[in-house]
């Protein structure tokens, strides 16, 4: 062998042991608070950090690690506890709600969080030129829709006033119950006014721009590759946060993230239904409900889904205990209501504890009489062919072959199955484009009329064209009525209501699959809201 | 030299010009905008985004407000990540592709040449046998499914010795780049090898290679001094394309080593509908493979002088 090949495989093989050198131990200690960060599987980046400029799940987590509002969302369903406020007090008729700022809440940088970095975030907020896609949410407030419209231009008419420097009122339009919940999003997060025209243009750009009154500090923000939280010092509530530092990576790979859990490159990740075999003995998988809901909805202006007893037979035909257990394998439930589980009740229990728990059953022999007939009202003899518009993920291809077999096997029905992007799927939504489609829901609160105002004539999501006054009429009750029993009960009727129509079939109630390590408790996994919480999280074993 | 160069460039912009117009009309028909959203967003709050961002312009005037801004070197705010500029987010991302894509050019090019000299050398031998199997599963195999296998790879041996001898995704230090370089770089070699081991042993068949042989220059000599010069312009005419592979095609890698590299964020870009960082990206990508390829092209006539007074003489 020629002599400047041996030197170079002499030098090769240095190179490798040099590497292996390096290696370090795998598996999955409980690791020393502090010494090495518990690293969270965000799997999507953060559009932004700009607390007012929210709209993504991503963002949300980020924020609500380094950020708090005037409250925060506690560890059970639907509860609110203070935050930034230590307390808040309603008026009787449920209209101003008026917040009592703690005196020990600081900024990163050790200034005092006062109320009027609350009224300036929620200004900015609202201000038309910052066009804040989240605007929408501060609209339960007094004149708020008109400034953000350009109806008017001057703010102090909207309903929001500082009273001192730690207290801030907020005056509504109509009772909301559920205001609280509201106030925990982060568009309601706090901006220093001071901080953010010594930054301007760069505000929230990286990490250095931001003032945290969070129980975190974001010290380091590599886009799209790492978040490092570390504890803030000037926290109120130092004393109570028990991690040291959380690192948050965005592997959106599933394969990946489950090989990173595997060799101890990540402590907590999401996986799919596919990959629950693989750790199915394992004590470190647990499946959660996400508060979601998956659906199949018509547009009832096409010619067979125009008729009621055909779109009850598309119901009925399909089942749902087959699909969860062997399609979708991710903890799923099968849903015959609209409200998940775990979204909250009038009487301190959930809903669907309290009303009806399905509205249908999965029926093959009604299915295929209730079709027949369907097709006589509409005085239609030949073959139905429909189509269905999915995403373009594997999975969505999955449920799609199933629907169709079902559809087909069941009721004779010939479905066409139409892939498209997130973006196509919307277009076509919005102009009526389509036959049926599978989408899916989450929760924004935890209430019922975070779903069940999605199908009010003329609402922005309703692409359904159905339209019903009696509908309208409950849930305008539930928007607009201060007394949670009576809203519950308004949404209960308009929940019968859809289900007795069927513009939408729901198909299952959405769980996720989670692999955390053992050590890690605390955490919060939420169904409605942000969805995970590491304010309560700590490290058993920890040396 | 200095008249190729320049009429080089000249084409460089009109493609550039073309690679730009076409995009900007492709991402203009895309369905939907980019600030469609599952969660219905109010009309006049919709307005508001879209005037921000110019979009409530007729196209025509969006299309010439855009090419005058990037005849300025201004490529743009990014439409779905608010306040973030199109430049910012290349210089970002980019030198993570960039590190990830150097070390699978490297990697590609020196063991592919090295395998080549190699397999010449040893023709028909168990170093030849063993350099085109290389050569077949690094063309066969597709990088994506290469990385798979070297993450399972890693874990196996962790689990089997309890030590994690790379980690298995993720960027920061220098070994979490290896595995990412190799699956990009595996093709290179394969290519490279397959170039150099007959592009060697035509050379080593030449008269002027049997004369050194039987004046005793020892085979170290032969290759390093007449044989490897010579034997290296297919690589050299391969490095453009190669090139242009490694940094399109790295979008896969990076999305499977959670890289936070430009190629990942520009898919995402496109499903996004965030045209500002699509025609960017587009537009930098353009430029860059154009200099690439340019770069290469001048590189032929210092390594091989022949073609220099080739057109020396074509010029007269």
């Amino acid at each position: 062998m020629p002599k400047f090949l041996r030197v170079v495989l002499c030098l090769a093989a240095f190179l490798l042991i040099t590497i292996f050198a390096g290696c370090g131990k795998s598996g999955s200690n409980a690791p020393v608070n502090g010494e090495k960060a518990v690293t969270f599987n965000l799997r999507a980046e953060a559009k932004t950090i700009d607390p007012q400029l929210e709209t993504d799940e991503s963002t949300s987590k980020v924020l609500a690690m380094c950020m708090e509002g005037l409250v925060r969302l506690g560890k059970k369903a639907g509860e609110v506890v203070p935050g930034a406020a230590k307390k808040w007090t309603v008026s009787k008729n449920g209209l101003v709600w008026t917040f009592y700022l703690r005196k020990d809440a600081k900024w990163s940088n050790g200034k005092s969080v006062t109320a009027n970095d609350f009224m300036f975030a929620i200004k900015r907020a609202l201000t038309p030129s910052t066009a804040a896609q989240y605007a929408y949410i501060f609209y339960y407030m007094k004149n708020a829709e008109d400034y953000n419209t350009g109806k008017i231009k001057d703010f102090s008419k909207v309903g929001l006033k500082v009273i001192n420097d730690y207290e801030i009122q907020f005056t509504l339009n109509n009772p909301v119950t559920y205001f609280a919940q509201i106030l925990a999003m982060a568009p309601a997060y706090p901006v220093n006014e001071q901080f953010y025209n010594s930054v301007k243009d760069q505000f929230a750009l990286n990490a250095k721009d931001l003032l945290y009154n969070g129980p975190y500090e974001l010290t380091s923000w590599i886009p799209n590759g790492k978040y490092k939280f570390v504890k803030n010092p000037y926290y109120w509530n130092k004393k109570n946060i028990k991690i040291d530092k959380i690192n948050f990576l965005m592997v959106d790979n599933y394969n990946t993230a489950a090989n990173m859990f595997r060799s101890g490159g990540l402590d907590m990740t999401m996986i799919t239904g596919d990959q629950i075999p693989q750790f199915k003995n394992s004590k470190d998988m647990h499946q959660l409900p996400s508060g979601g809901i998956w659906y199949l909805q018509f547009n009832v202006k096409n010619k067979f889904f125009k008729n009621l007893k055909i779109r009850k037979a598309v119901a009925m035909a399909i089942n749902r205990d087959v699909f969860c257990k062997n399609i979708a394998k991710d903890g799923s439930l099968p849903a015959r209501a609209f409200v998940p589980p775990g979204i909250a009740g009038a009487k301190g229990n959930t809903f669907r504890d309290e009303y009806a728990k399905s509205y249908f059953k999965d029926n093959v022999k009604e299915a295929q009489k209730l079709y027949k007939k369907g097709l006589a009202e509409l005085n239609y003899k030949g073959k139905v062919h429909v189509t269905l518009l999915v995403g373009q993920s594997d999975k969505d291809r999955k449920y799609a072959q199933y629907f169709q077999q079902q559809l087909f096997e069941n009721l004779g029905m010939n479905v066409s199955i139409e892939s498209n992007t997130f973006q196509g799927r919307l277009v076509k939504m919005h102009q009526g484009d389509y036959d049926m489609v599978y989408a899916g829901w989450s929760p924004d609160y935890n209430d019922p009329l975070t779903f069940m105002n999605l199908w009010i004539t003329g609402g922005g999501n309703n692409d359904t064209g159905w339209s019903n006054a009696q509908y309208d009429k409950d849930i305008n009750i539930a928007e607009t009525n201060g007394n949670n029993s009576i809203r519950m009960k308004a949404m209960a009727n308009a929940e019968k209501i859809l289900m007795s129509q069927m513009p939408v079939v729901p198909i299952t109630f959405d769980y996720r699959t989670w692999l955390i390590r053992p050590w890690l408790k605390g955490y919060v996994i939420r169904n409605a809201g942000t969805e995970i919480s590491f304010y309560w999280a700590y490290i058993a074993n920890s040396k | 030299m200095t008249k190729y160069i320049l009429k080089r460039i000249m084409y460089s912009i009109i493609t550039l010009w073309l690679i730009a117009t076409i995009t900007f009309a492709l991402i203009h028909c895309l369905p939907g905008d980019p600030f469609a959203s599952a969660k219905a967003i109010p009309p006049a709050i919709k307005a508001e985004m879209m005037a921000k961002y110019g979009l409530d312009k007729p196209i025509y005037q969006q299309y010439g407000i855009y090419l005058n801004n990037l005849v300025h070197g201004n490529l743009g705010m990014s439409m779905r990540q608010r306040g973030r500029t199109v430049i910012g987010i290349i210089e970002t991302h980019f030198p993570y592709s960039l590190d990830i894509g150097l070390k699978a050019i490297i990697f590609g090019t020196v063991f592919g040449i090295l395998m080549g000299i190699i397999s010449a050398l040893n023709r028909g031998r168990k170093w030849d046998t063993f350099s085109l199997m290389i050569a077949i599963i690094g063309v066969s195999v597709p990088s994506f499914i290469l990385a798979g296998l070297f993450q399972y790879l890693v874990i196996f041996i962790g689990n089997l010795t309890g030590y994690n001898i790379l980690p298995v995704a993720g960027y920061g230090s220098f070994e979490s780049t290896i595995l990412p370089s190799i699956a990009l770089g595996l093709f290179p070699v394969a290519m490279v090898t397959r170039m150099m081991r007959a592009s060697m042993i035509e050379v080593l068949s030449q008269d002027y290679v049997k004369t050194a042989k039987a004046k005793g220059v020892s085979p170290t000599g032969i290759v390093m001094k007449h044989a490897l010069r010579n034997s290296i312009m297919p690589i050299i005419t391969y490095m453009g394309p190669m090139i242009a592979a490694i940094m399109t095609g790295s979008f896969v890698i990076e999305k499977i080593f959670a890289i936070p590299g430009l190629g990942k964020y520009f898919v995402e870009s496109i499903f996004n509908n965030d045209y500002t960082v699509v025609l960017g990206v587009t537009v930098f990508y353009a430029t860059f493979l154009t200099l690439m390829v340019l770069i290469v092209d001048i590189s032929y006539g210092f390594i091989d002088p022949r073609i220099r007074l080739h057109a020396k003489k074509e010029e007269s």
